[in-house]
């Protein structure tokens, strides 16, 4: 992580129009949740007392960035960052009907495309060991009621 | 004596032979992931979070505790091996830790970090048994406005002494009580910012935010370019035990002592935890050493103060989570959030309502410690085996680890799904240099803030003097106020960050 000294322009500013936009969105999605009086706080007192909050800090985070320079950007991890979301969406989107074996090997194989130039075999191996892993440790040694194999292998 | 048949309870329930397994299966796997490169206490504790889902309570919490520790270990092992510290608090650790290993005293090092490490442990234990009763019943006897006072004073001395910007510190903190909003709202019954989705309508899993902002986030910043995925295994020394000589000996204790102490105290505070402890220690070590230029190049009590310092702080850490219900950083958020997961409500009934989790708890830790002391020393030929492990071929393993764990906690793809956002999130905050702990801190605080803001506004009718009135509400805010206002002085802002940059 980088150190509190030499913080960057561009970063304190992102970081200060991300905090105000999610105290927007939690006015305007709470915007309906009754507020109630001081006395009888409803339940929209707290999250618009806490979302102004956010976006006024927002502002003022975004407006003290001037003071500090625009230091060279590291390159963001966009590679890996889309291979293991997606290699977590997958394992989700295919438990419940694929089974444990196969949702692990590919959530494997998807999460090894992070880095490119590593060797297929590895990542083959790995899948498959994985994927036996996953079932000894989740089916059977903590019984996690789920299917191993894809359901309609069971079912045919 | 109280003390000692509350301990007798307590000990009653470590040493159940369950219980045993429990707390050396968490000691070994947290040791054990603690070790591996890229993962820290936190980080594993959140991913081993799932896998105490099925046991009791008492149980579960006394393994996560193991873990703890376990991992806690497992840092200081690999910063006095290899320069490589999982955390913070080990920082210290390495300066003349790895010197020391570098000539050859691997051993030694090792050896009188365990040691320290299970004397402050003890010391520690004991200060919590004797003082947690006494801070509970001062807890007991807090109105709504003191436990919605001391809930904001903890938020403003976990940014404030913990490292990272404050400004975005504490919004991220406001964004994690916004998070921590979702679902149910239980005095009204009306649900809010769910979307009719069924699965938020019980609020969003705290084990998704945990895996998803320390387990994901951590993947993708490792595997950033230039990032510690292509860290290389340094020269270890010769980790073959090897005793301690008189003199070593000599100047290891007394530093032991000073550093539980330090540590013990330090360890209590907000935010501080094992870190503050471990940089006072040192400072102190080379202030009152007689050949101070010893220290950098291997002093034995650069390792045996911090390590103590460290260990102390790990345990009394304890001490605010378990009676005020107030999480004094990420590992504690973690060990709260375990506590609700269970269905139990943390806070100073605890003691009270379940004395033989609060107690067995506390007598687990010295257990914990006795493991640790017996099992890392042999092992530690082992541990150096594991750091050669690539990160390549160990972040699909704990990819899997935390799509099946986030799984198996409702059986439901949707903690899955809710893992990744958080995983995204988690990695927006390494990008915008934001620290994810105060994120946790106030999505585990902010329903309690709000609950006891409530019913304190109730109880004086709508008049917010009532925090300026009550004696510790008005304490605790006028802490929180000289805190926040102390930082503005610039040459404590300035000493504030070069004690927490070393964090790298």
């Amino acid at each position: 992580m980088a150190g509190g000294q030499g913080r960057d322009r561009f970063r304190e500013r992102a970081a200060g129009a991300t905090f105000t936009a999610t105290g927007l969105a939690a006015l305007l999605l709470g915007r309906n949740y009754e507020t109630g009086t001081l006395a009888d706080m409803g339940p929209g007192f707290f999250p618009k007392l806490i979302g102004a909050a956010l976006l006024v800090l927002g502002l003022l985070i975004g407006l003290r960035s001037v003071r500090f320079t625009a230091t060279p950007a590291t390159t963001a991890a966009w590679r890996p960052l889309f291979c293991i979301s997606a290699a977590l969406l997958v394992f989700a989107a295919a438990i419940d009907t694929a089974g444990l074996f196969a949702s692990t090997a590919a959530a494997v194989v998807l999460g090894c495309r992070a880095q490119p130039d590593r060797p297929w075999r590895e990542t083959w191996l790995l899948a498959l060991w994985l994927a036996v892993g996953a079932g000894l440790l989740f089916k059977f040694a903590f019984g996690m009621p789920v299917p191993l194999l894809p359901l309609a292998w069971g079912r045919g | 004596m109280d003390l000692l048949s509350h301990l007798t309870l307590g000990f009653s329930v470590a040493l159940s032979v369950q219980n045993l397994l429990y707390c050396l299966i968490g000691a070994l796997i947290g040791t054990l992931v603690g070790v591996l490169p890229g993962l820290g206490p936190v980080a594993t504790i959140a991913l081993l979070l799932p896998l105490t889902y099925g046991l009791e309570p008492a149980s579960a919490i006394i393994m996560l505790a193991g873990i703890y520790y376990g991992a806690q270990y497992g840092g200081s092992t690999t910063s006095i091996l290899l320069k490589l510290p999982g955390e913070v608090s080990s920082v210290v650790t390495a300066l003349d830790g790895h010197e020391m290993a570098r000539r050859g005293r691997a051993g030694q090092a090792l050896r009188v970090a365990a040691l320290g490490s299970f004397l402050a442990g003890c010391s520690a234990t004991l200060l919590v048994a004797a003082v947690a009763p006494g801070l509970t019943a001062l807890a007991l006897s807090f109105a709504p406005a003191d436990h919605a006072a001391l809930i904001a004073l903890g938020l403003v001395a976990s940014v404030t002494l913990a490292r990272g910007s404050i400004a975005k510190s504490v919004a991220t903190a406001l964004m994690g009580m916004l998070f921590g909003l979702v679902g149910t709202d239980l005095t009204s019954g009306r649900e809010r910012y769910a979307f009719g989705v069924a699965e938020l309508s019980d609020g969003i899993d705290f084990v998704a935010v945990a895996m998803g902002l320390f387990g994901v986030a951590e993947i993708v910043r490792n595997l950033e370019p230039g990032g510690s995925a292509g860290v290389q295994l340094q020269d270890a020394g010769s980790p073959a035990t090897s005793r301690l000589s008189r003199e070593e000996w000599q100047l290891a204790w007394p530093a032991c002592l000073r550093g539980t102490a330090l540590g013990a105290l330090l360890g209590v505070l907000p935010g501080g935890g094992a870190v503050l402890g471990a940089f006072a220690s040192y400072m102190l070590e080379k202030k009152i050493a007689r050949a101070p230029e010893r220290f950098g190049q291997g002093a034995i009590e650069g390792v045996a103060g911090p390590e103590s310092a460290n260990n102390a702080g790990a345990q009394t850490a304890f001490i605010p989570m378990l009676t005020l219900g107030l999480p004094s950083n990420g590992v504690m958020a973690l060990m709260l959030g375990a506590l609700t997961l269970h269905g139990i409500q943390p806070g100073p009934q605890i003691m009270t309502a379940d004395p033989r989790l609060f107690w067995g708890l506390v007598a687990s830790m010295w257990v914990g410690n006795v493991f640790l002391l017996i099992l890392n020393l042999p092992l530690i030929a082992l541990w150096v085996r594991l750091l050669a492990l690539r990160y390549a071929l160990l972040y699909p393993a704990v990819l899997v680890l935390c799509a099946a764990g986030a799984y198996s906690v409702g059986n439901s793809y949707a903690t899955v799904i809710m893992m990744a956002g958080f995983g995204l999130l988690g990695y927006l905050f390494v990008r915008l240099d934001c620290e994810p702990t105060p994120f946790v801190l106030g999505f585990v605080l902010g329903p309690m803030l709000e609950e006891n803001l409530r019913r304190a506004m109730t109880l004086s009718h709508g008049d917010f003097g009532v925090f300026l009135s009550q004696p510790w509400s008005a304490t605790f805010l006028a802490l929180a106020a000289l805190m926040l206002a102390l930082t503005a002085i610039p040459a404590l802002a300035r000493a504030r960050q070069v004690a927490f940059s070393e964090g790298g």
